[in-house]
């Protein structure tokens, strides 16, 4: 007997809901790779066009990543730590890369760095070419996983208790060394997450990529690209198959998410 | 109504809250479940009021069997350790839900639950806060509205788990004596969970203790200080000295397979041995304990003894640190050493 | 009261808000300032017949009306997961919250492509619905799928760890005072969590306005029919007609603004209210 109702009606609604949303769409992708066996896939996925197209999105993500990281925490820190007029505001404006549908930052992002815009003009009479070349692409992609490290630093950094700085500022250590040794190991599970949830949006952005991105085979065309070209020849196998290496790589970001929350969860009982 | 518990069992994984446990409380009865933490006393509460179910055995309400009854159709009335009062609700709202969720046909007018609230929050001296929210009265007003919240459906029997826990003893005091006056005003019958010795001796008819899921003694409250059935009972009701050895004619002889139990109020001291005062101790500590004076003593071999004298006998003895004294116990009790729970330790007094 | 030792010079600490300030500017900011820029660059008129063109208003209801059908269908199913999830302890549990989870670390095409095997011209219902005349894909019934998938774990995300930090006993108080199950969700249960549930919704919708990839692989971008507002926009723009996108993207630039504001109120709103009902000791 349970106390409260519901278990029943609750959680069937649950599992119809996932199951047909969810479940049943991924099943019939997981039926259509196993009907095409390891050997297809692996033809599709050594396809040069595909491997240039896994390298790009790999690397242009992994830079993002890496990029948001101390941008992430400059702001988080400053967002935490200081008062400052306009602080709310800025705190709010941190979200608006989720709110905003990602082809209008991309048509956005794309006009600002094009040669001709406002801030590709000046880069390219340095000789720097950010539209239409991978050096967009990770534009794009600092755009759209900016605020994944901030918010995951963020309730962490509120978290540090102030007796803990104190306590170093006591025993003699600088500002700096307080900062490097005291806090910033506080802060390396939050750190790694938000670093692993913007990489993991990175690999799969499309929307705000495919403006900017100028899309040339072998040069910069991401993978949910490829997919879209297969699609468009109606090869939907060698969709499938691409698909389906994506889905791999996502949930190996997901099973390294996991990992990392429980080890920040373990830490924060320590 | 009566209430029978017949050997109800309680497992949660492999640790067992309640061990086959069975009580009759009486129509009209108000009980207290005495134990300390983990004893399986609120697992008990929750399981006559539907909230938890038995592994294994029956609550019965007046011959009734309640297993399979949930806990929405019990008619118990329960007031939460928390309160849980409902947070966005105010406290006229939440002394009316129980009687505005009622099926159409079974609810009174809006007028009546209007009336029967107003009665209510007048009995618990609360009708002033009735369009307030929860979180704008203080604990003790909290832990009356959630009361009057419980009785507004007119409970056949009204359970409160650790009702008086969570606040100051200034309170506490007060609201013991309201419970005690409410209970006889309606006669409903009434159990409560506490940890609290004294809560339950000032407050209840008869005293449960509870100990790892089972019944150590069950009593009239001046039954159960004074004839404790068990050295858990006697320990837990109270301060106790505790002696290894056996008393003979009033002298201790220790070490013997045996433990002697004294309340403070109960050893005497002299300043001169004689056949009431027979054993040796030096005077520690005097210090003020309200109405009585507390005696730290310590005896030959290091063991210390707690004494509670009247002002006037303190002031007869004029004891000071460091003095010579001789005790004897005009009450005490003696345990196989075997039932007492860490015999084997040394003399300690608690 | 200030405490020294745990506090930067004044200059690094101004520096620092500076830097970050700056490049939130230049991050966030000017890209948003370029597309209301862009879209009033070429007058008024223009921007304006561009907004009301009968396309874009079309793409607009067909936009509203898939995040509106994502709000219902994921607002009550988010509801019900939240109570079975939080409120029941059953096996294969933390297996459905990582489930739940799972169209997060999806990418958008991808979720196109699922819909595509499913009901495509091969996939498994293709022939079924040719055979009865039902379109899904390219059409309607494909958007809001899509849609669906991608903003499925919004609500019960937010709801999950709001009905946990509430905790059941008003729900058993409830109970115990008769209250039957409708009774305990709407007036107890439901007031208490409202804020999450009102800031899962927020997200819900945002997300589901915004969608590109997902729809963009589903859709069949057939002008007038099939077109949301972020394809619309698309087209426009790989049209050369540059004033009318981003007068279609300032639109989009307005829910998201206005999105953020409701999620700040929220916030602030749910801050308080667990201000004064936390429990007391």
């Amino acid at each position: 007997m349970r106390v409260l109702p519901g278990f029943g009606i609750s959680l069937g609604i649950t599992l119809l809901w996932l199951g047909l949303l969810v479940i049943l769409p991924l099943a019939a992708l997981a039926a259509k790779a196993a009907g095409m066996g390891w050997h297809d896939l692996w033809q599709v996925w050594s396809e040069p066009r595909v491997i240039a197209a896994l390298e790009l999105s790999f690397f242009t993500a992994a830079i993002a990543a890496v990029a948001n990281l101390f941008l992430g925490l400059l702001i988080a820190w400053v967002l935490v730590r200081y008062r400052f007029p306009g602080r709310k505001l800025a705190d709010a404006l941190v979200d608006l890369p989720f709110a905003l549908p990602t082809a209008v930052a991309g048509i956005a992002l794309t006009t600002l760095y094009a040669p001709t815009g406002w801030i590709g003009e000046p880069l390219s009479h340095l000789g720097i070419k950010v539209a239409f070349a991978p050096l967009g692409i990770v534009v794009a992609l600092v755009f759209v996983t900016l605020p994944f490290v901030v918010r995951t630093v963020q309730p962490v950094l509120e978290a540090v208790p102030h007796e803990v700085e104190e306590a170093s500022a006591s025993l003699g250590a600088s500002r700096l060394q307080t900062f490097r040794r005291v806090i910033l190991p506080e802060l390396i599970p939050a750190l790694a997450t938000g670093f692993a949830l913007a990489f993991a949006r990175g690999l799969g952005e499309y929307g705000s990529v495919v403006f900017i991105s100028g899309n040339l085979p072998m040069k910069t065309e991401i993978l949910p690209l490829v997919i879209i070209g297969k699609l468009d020849q109606y090869a939907v196998p060698a969709a499938t198959a691409i698909a389906v290496l994506m889905l791999i790589l996502s949930f190996i970001m997901l099973l390294a998410i996991n990992l990392l929350q429980r080890w920040a969860q373990r830490r924060a009982v320590a | 109504m009566s209430i029978s518990i017949d050997g109800v069992t309680k497992r949660f994984g492999s640790f067992t809250a309640l061990d086959k446990l069975s009580l009759e409380i009486g129509s009209g009865e108000l009980v207290a479940l005495l134990g300390p933490s983990g004893s399986g006393k609120t697992t008990l509460l929750r399981i006559i009021a539907g909230l938890e179910s038995a592994d294994d055995g029956r609550v019965l309400f007046t011959g009734r069997d309640q297993t399979g009854v949930g806990a929405k159709d019990r008619g118990v009335g329960f007031v939460f350790q928390h309160y849980a009062l409902f947070r966005h609700m105010t406290v006229a709202e939440n002394v009316a839900f129980g009687l505005t969720v009622r099926p159409k046909a079974q609810r009174p007018s809006p007028a009546a639950i209007q009336d029967r609230v107003t009665h209510l929050l007048k009995m618990v001296q609360l009708d002033w806060t009735a369009n307030r929210l929860p979180h704008q009265l203080s604990g003790g007003q909290r832990q009356r509205v959630a009361l009057a919240r419980a009785l507004a459906v007119e409970p056949k029997v009204l359970l409160l788990d650790e009702p008086f826990g969570a606040l100051d003893a200034k309170v506490r005091a007060e609201l013991r004596r309201w419970l005690r006056q409410l209970h006889d005003q309606t006669g409903v019958t009434t159990v409560f969970v506490t940890h609290d010795q004294e809560e339950a001796l000032e407050v209840a008819d008869r005293v449960v203790v509870i100990n790892q899921g089972r019944i150590e003694q069950a009593g009239p409250p001046d039954e159960v200080y004074a004839n404790p059935a068990t050295p858990f009972v006697h320990h837990f009701l109270g301060t106790v000295n505790v002696f290894h050895g056996r008393v003979h004619d009033g002298l201790a002889s220790v070490g013997e397979a045996d433990v002697t139990f004294v309340r403070p109020h109960d050893v005497a001291v002299s300043r001169a041995r004689d056949e009431a005062h027979p054993i040796a101790a030096t005077v520690k500590s005097v210090a003020v304990a309200g109405a009585l004076v507390r005696f730290e003593l310590e005896r030959e071999g290091g063991a210390r003894v707690e004494v509670l004298v009247t002002h006037q006998r303190s002031r007869e003895l004029a004891l000071q640190a460091g003095q010579q004294v001789f005790i004897g116990f005009s009450e005490y009790r003696t345990y196989a050493a075997s039932t007492v729970p860490g015999a084997a330790a040394e003399d300690y007094a608690i | 009261m200030s405490r020294i030792t745990t506090t930067e010079p004044t200059w690094v600490k101004w520096t620092l808000i500076g830097t970050a300030l700056g490049a939130m500017a230049l991050v966030l900011i000017v890209p948003l300032v370029a597309v209301f820029w862009e879209g009033l660059a070429a007058g008024w008129n223009v921007y304006w017949a561009a907004v009301v063109d009968a396309d874009a208003r079309h793409a607009l209801w067909l936009t509203l009306a898939a995040a509106g059908i994502s709000l219902v269908v994921n607002g009550v199913a988010g509801i019900a997961a939240a109570w079975a999830i939080a409120r029941f302890r059953f096996p294969g549990r933390s297996l459905l919250i990582t489930a739940i989870e799972l169209p997060f670390s999806v990418s958008p095409v991808v979720v196109g492509l699922l819909f595509v095997l499913l009901f495509g011209a091969h996939g498994w219902f293709g022939p079924m619905l040719a055979a009865h005349d039902v379109k899904i894909l390219f059409a309607m019934p494909g958007i809001v799928l899509a849609t669906l998938f991608i903003t499925f774990p919004f609500v019960v995300r937010e709801l999950l760890p709001v009905m946990e930090a509430v905790g059941s006993e008003e729900e058993e108080a409830a109970r115990v005072l008769g209250a039957r199950g409708w009774h305990i969700l709407w007036r107890v249960t439901l007031p208490n969590v409202k804020w999450g549930l009102i800031y899962g919704l927020i997200l819900c919708s945002a997300r589901a306005i915004g969608e590109f990839g997902a729809v963009s692989v589903v859709s069949g971008h057939i002008r007038g029919e099939t077109n949301t507002m972020p394809l619309h926009v698309e087209i426009l723009y790989n049209d050369y007609q540059y004033n009318a996108a981003f007068a279609c993207a300032s639109v989009l630039c307005l829910t998201a603004l206005v999105t953020l504001a409701l999620k700040a109120v929220v916030e602030w709103r749910a801050e308080r209210a667990l201000k004064q009902g936390g429990k007391t000791p």
